[in-house]
Parts: structure tokens; sequence; C-alpha cells
């Protein structure tokens, strides 16, 4: 497996591949989020609480977020001191901003998730903490103005992990306007395929019903558009000539990153996915393992596409 | 007269507090510009001189001495061209590759918690270890790619021209001190009479990356044979 | 009248027998007078085949010293061995008396230094050559970028002891190393700035 490791020279990669499932988790979170903002907002009728797709989030926003910064912290050489991080505070850091960012958001979801499933909370707690209940429902009278800070919240977190990496000059591949973009577009396509994997084959939503179907139909977009960012991306870097055109190169052109891109993050990750979709059955399209094996694809597809912007990006110097 | 007394003392008020304001201001303001002048804050920098600099990596040990840097990490590196021309004439162009002490310092700019600070007094770019968190973003934002993880105390270290070990004794920095053949120049950018300013006006000079905006203040002066690539 | 005849050839056959014995006795009489000894006044030259042998009757431990160095490696590439008169050659009929033609090997530098012989660049090149006649400058290259830079400008001697095993230099750690560079450096450096 030399390849792979020469490839993965975590000796000389500063960020390596547990930012990028950082990165994923954060951007999954927030895609997750979005789409059921959207969803309760526009498409659920009835008690959002009953439905598997926000149930999901409810799980999976928190999930990311959490074991997101956890294995953040055990990346930090000196972990024991990341309290550090919250307490101080360089406004000119992109970072700094995103840890504020990170708490202001995760206070908001819980508020939020605790509003949409406040009976099933108190029912949980059994008459313990009766302060909660209360407080939800104080919570409760701002609910719109919430959800739509939640939104915006997710939206920026989602475009964070891609200026945390485009203000590092060092890497012409990263010091790119355009990576917070395909960031964005990203989250969105790996929120959408997280939430109709959990939501469908583990919340029990029907594939049939009408948060699915619109999921299904956003999804298509956003992965055209995600294609679309990626051409954009590269043209610029190639256009732009000297070490970001050499950097383009190295990455997509030829070697190990260049398949892990072209196999990987395309091939496997967005064109299979579309092309499922495009051409399987209605029958086959609702069944379990379907929705399984194609959501799956996506998510390692995004995963992928973190891990290849983070190492090709630390290849090439400025 | 339509103007009453009233107004006639309000106005004439008004005149003499606008102007007393402004006149102790140009004032005093000329004041603090001399006093700036005279004793005010430096702006350390460093050049490497190419044409003197035997590649003997003294500087190198001097530091690791000095600044107690263990093995397997350095502060700086002196680098080693490929060789140019044919036996019994071939020549090595040998640069230096450390903190540039920029004023403009991306590594500054990025850190979290502010451990990456500039000393505003000497121009000095440092680490301030108890904050450091070991997050990675300042070895990732130097574009010059000299900061490292020290191993023993975990954060993030680099070259701080001696500032807590040789220039706190009022000595010249290690490196410089160690130069055989005195191919590195330290002082005061801001002092016109400064041995490395004398340098700077005398010869010809260039730094690494200016074109990223950093206003590094490690200058080199150029090997003479061959192209300058910075 | 039978007898006559019988007589005649037994008298032929014996005269025959007394012939050939004579002979006899004449061929071992010759051998033993082949032996008489030599006693010429011509000088009679030994062949030995070690060239050095000559040498090493005064210079007596400097083959032993040199094999420390150009011992058996270089033998493997030579297919013999390293002769004295190889490096040392030159030698002139006044050899005892303070030997003033033949090659000596000394350190010497092309910038004038406290401690240091001064030797301009072309001379110092020529004399190397003995030495890179052998060791060829690209081999060289890869033992050491240093010796590019110092073909012009620094004697062989100045580093290296052929009559040692590991000496000099190739006895130097990274550090003791880098003084070397510092010593000398900043010696002529000095000069120069007090010039």
């Amino acid at each position: 497996m030399s390849a792979w490791e020469t490839a993965f020279q975590s000796g000389v990669v500063v960020w390596d591949w547990i930012i990028a499932i950082y990165l994923f988790l954060a951007g999954m979170s927030a895609g997750a989020v979005m789409i059921s903002i959207y969803l309760k907002r526009k498409v659920i009728e009835g008690d959002p609480s009953e439905n598997g797709i926000l149930r999901a989030t409810a799980f999976l926003a928190p999930f990311g977020i959490i074991v997101g910064l956890t294995i953040l912290i055990f990346h930090l050489t000196k972990p024991l001191a990341f309290w550090k991080i919250m307490i101080f505070v360089n406004p000119t850091s992109v970072m700094s901003m995103g840890v504020i960012l990170f708490n202001v958001y995760m206070a908001v979801l819980f508020i939020w998730i605790g509003i949409i499933f406040r009976k099933q909370i108190v029912g949980f707690l059994k008459g313990k903490f009766e302060f909660v209940d209360g407080l939800l429902e104080k919570f409760e009278q701002f609910e719109n103005a919430l959800e739509l800070f939640l939104a915006f919240l997710a939206l920026i977190l989602a475009a964070y992990t891609g200026f945390l990496l485009s203000a590092l000059q060092t890497f012409p591949m990263l010091n790119n306007p355009v990576l917070p973009i395909l960031f964005l577009f990203s989250s969105l396509s790996s929120g959408a395929a997280a939430c109709l994997l959990f939501g469908v084959l583990v919340f029990k939503e029907d594939s049939h019903g009408p948060s699915v179907n619109w999921v299904h139909g956003f999804e298509r977009p956003v992965v055209m558009f995600e294609l679309f960012v990626l051409v954009t991306f590269f043209t610029g870097l190639i256009f732009a000539g000297g070490q970001s055109q050499l950097a383009a190169i190295n990455a997509i052109g030829s070697g190990f990153w260049a398949s892990w891109f072209w196999w990987g993050v395309i091939g496997a990750g967005m064109l299979l996915p579309l092309l499922l979709n495009a051409v399987a059955p209605k029958s086959v399209k609702h069944s379990g393992v379907f929705i399984l094996v194609v959501t799956t694809l996506s998510l390692v597809g995004v995963l992928m596409l973190r891990t290849f912007v983070l190492y090709a990006g630390q290849m090439t110097v400025v | 007269m339509s103007c009453s007394r009233r107004n006639f003392l309000t106005g004439a008020g008004a005149v003499i507090f606008t102007t007393g304001v402004a006149g102790t201001a140009v004032i005093s303001s000329k004041k603090t510009l001399a006093s700036v002048q005279e004793d005010g804050d430096k702006r350390y920098g460093m050049i490497h001189d190419e044409t003197a600099c035997i590649g003997c990596t003294a500087c190198t040990e001097a530091c690791r001495e000095v600044n107690n840097v263990p093995e397997g990490v350095s502060r700086l590196e002196i680098v080693r061209s490929e060789p140019q021309g044919e036996f019994p004439n071939v020549d090595y162009r040998f640069t230096r590759n450390s903190c540039q002490h920029c004023d403009n310092a991306p590594c500054v700019m990025v850190c979290p918690t502010g451990a990456a600070y500039k000393d505003e007094k000497t121009g000095i770019i440092d680490v301030h270890q108890d904050k450091c968190v070991g997050c990675g973003y300042c070895l990732l934002a130097c574009p010059y790619q000299v900061r490292f993880f020290h191993p023993e105390n975990k954060s993030a270290d680099k070259c701080n021209f001696c500032r807590d070990t040789n220039l706190a004794q009022g000595k010249l920095p290690a490196c410089v001190e160690s130069c055989p053949t005195k191919a590195l120049v330290f002082g005061d950018l801001n002092d016109p009479s400064s041995e490395i300013n004398k340098v700077l006006n005398t010869q010809v000079v260039y730094r690494d990356k200016v074109h990223l905006g950093t206003s590094p203040k490690l200058y080199k002066v150029p090997h003479q044979k061959g192209e300058i690539s910075s | 009248m039978g007898n006559i005849k019988l007589a005649i050839v037994i008298m032929l056959k014996t005269l025959l027998a007394f012939c050939l014995y004579g002979n006899s006795v004449h061929a071992i009489a010759d051998s033993n007078v082949a032996q008489v000894a030599s006693d010429s006044a011509r000088h009679e030259v030994e062949l030995i085949r070690d060239k050095d042998y000559k040498c090493v009757q005064c210079h007596k431990d400097s083959k032993e010293t040199l094999m420390g160095s150009h011992g058996e490696e270089s033998h493997k590439i030579l297919g013999r061995d390293v002769n004295c008169t190889e490096c040392h050659n030159n030698i002139g009929p006044d050899h005892r008396e303070g030997a003033p033609k033949v090659t000596k090997y000394a350190a010497a530098q092309s910038q004038s230094g406290t401690e240091k012989v001064f030797l301009d660049p072309e001379a110092i090149l020529k004399a190397n050559s003995q030495c890179t006649d052998c060791h060829q400058p690209k081999y060289l290259r890869d033992d050491s970028w240093t010796h590019d830079v110092h073909a012009k400008n620094l004697t062989c001697s100045n580093c290296h002891d052929v009559h040692a095993k590991k000496t000099k230099v190739l006895a130097l750690d990274k550090k003791e190393r880098i003084k070397l560079c510092v010593d000398c450096h900043s010696d002529f450096n000095n000069n120069k700035e007090e010039e």
C-alpha cells in the first residue's frame, strides 16, 4: 500500500484525514439543518416531530457537530488546552470566528430541536428538570426568528469550512474564492443524502411522501450545480497560471489524487448517483437497498471530496 | 447691529475653543512625532548575504545550541543549490530559509488565540507558548513554511531573532555571531544610521514572495551568478 | 682356418666393448667436470617483486600506514598494491641529502591566512591532480560537495592524511566538521578585513 502511504504523507501534511472527517461532519450537519428547516416551513404538514427526516436531523445535526469538534480537539498538539480557543478571540482569524459561530449554532440548534420535540423530551424526562419545559415554552415564542437565524447560521457554517481553508495564501489550490461556494453545495448534497439515508431507513419516513420527494427533487440540481462549481474551480486555477495552474495539474492531472478525484469524487460520488436515480425503475427507486446504496455513494463522495481538497491542496506551495 | 452681546460672546468662545483645540493638537502632535523618531519602536530586520555565505551551517548549529532546539527540527535552514558549472570551477548558491518577521504576518492573522503575535516594540514575530493550543493553522498559513511544532513543548515554534535569549542579553542573534564570513547583518530598519540600512542602501537586495503582501524583513543579497528566484 | 675368423670377431667385439666402456667413463668424468664452481667477479642481481622495498628500508612505517587508507579496497580496484612512487614520484639522485626533487605533500590554501602556506589556485589544482587522477571529481562530489568548491583553493592534505586510517576530516562528526569550516574561513576573512 505504498502509494496510499506516500499520498497520505501525514508527516508532511499538517491537516490530515482527521480534519477531512471533521470537515465532512460539520458540512453534513449544516446541510441537514438547512434542508430540515425548509421542509418544516414549506413541505411538512402536521406535527413536524412526527416527520422521519426531522427526527433524523435531530440526531444527525448535533452528532455531526459534537463528534466533529471532539476529533478536532484530539487533533490539537495540546488537546487539554482546547478551552483557550473558546476564551481567546482574534477577529482576523477565520478559525476564531468559526469557534464563536459553532458555539452559537450549537445553542440555537439545541433550542430549535427542543422546541420541535418538546413533548417527546418532557415525556422522556419523566418529571425531572421541570424548568426545561418552561424554558422551551418561552423560546417557542421566538420560534420563527430562531428558525430563520438557525438557517442563516447553518449556511454560514457550511461555507465557513471553505473560508477557513481559503485564508491560506500558502496553497494556491486552497487560496481560492470558489472554495466556500463548493463547500456550501457539497454540504447541501451530503445533508440531503444523510437526511434520506437516516430519515427513510432508520426513522421510517414514507419514501413516497412529500418530504422525501422534495429532497429527491432538490438533490439533482444541487449535484449538478456542484459539478459546475468544480469546473469553475479548476478552470479558474488553470487560467490563473503559475503555481495555481501547477497545483491544478498536480491535483487532477495524474497520480494517486487524480484517480481519487475522477473515480471517487466525480464518478462514484456524483455521476453514479445521478445516473442511478435517472435510470432506476420506479419500483426499485423507493426500495430500501437502493436508497441505502445511492445515499452512501453520495456521502462517501463528499468525504472523498473533502479529503481530496485537503491533501491535494497541501501538495503545491505558492 | 443685530448681534446681541450673548450671541457675540457665544461666537467668540466657539472660535477660541476651536482654534485652541486645533492649536494644541498640532503642537502636541509635533512633539509626539519628534519623540517617536528619537526613541520610538524598532523594526528589526536581517540581511543574508549570498555572496558571502559558504554553506557551513554554523548558524543553524549555533541557533540550535542557544535556543535549545531539539534534533529533527530547525529554526533555520541553509539550502544548497544544484552544482553550477564544471569541475574545477563548480559553484553552489546557498539560501537561508527562516522566519521573515513579516510586518503583515499571515500567521498572526490566522492564530485563533492570539498566541502568534507581533511585538510592536521590536517588530519581531513571536509565539506566546502558553496561549498556543497546537491547531496548526499558523504552520499552514506561513507561505515560507518556516514554522514547526516543537517536539517537547508542543507549541508552534520558529526563529524569533533570539528575542528571549541573545537579544535579551544585549548580544546579536546566535546565527549572526557564529557566521565565519559575516554573511548575516542584523539591525533596526527604523534607524537610518544602522549597519543594515547601510547595506540595504549600497547593495542590490531582494526578498522572498513579496507579491503576497507579507512585507518580510529578511533581505537577501543575491548570489552573483544565475537567476534570482524569489 | 675357422678359428682365425672367430678370433678376429671376438677381438673386434671386445674392442667395441672397451670403446663403449671408455666412452661411458669419459661421459661420467665430463659431468663431474661441469660442476666446477663459478668464482667470477660479476655482481649477482636478485629479482625482488616488492617495488617499495627500498623505500621501506628507511621509511619504515609508511607502507603500513598507507595500507590504512589505500589498502584492501584500492587493491580491489587496481588489482595491485598502491606503490610509494605512484604519489612520491620524481625521486632524484640526491634523495638522501634532503630529497629536494621528490614530490611531497603539504597543506596550502589560495587565500592568505595566519598559519597556512599560500599557493596560487592553478598550482593547487595541479598539485591536487596527483590525487584526482585516481579519485575522480564526480565521485568526490557524491562523498561531499565541499570537494567541488575547494578544488582550486585547498590542497587535499589540508583535510586528508593518506598515511593513516580514518584520520583528519574523516574522523570528525558533524559539529566538528562545521568547526573546521568556521576556523579556516573566519581566519582568512579576518585577514582580509585587516588589509
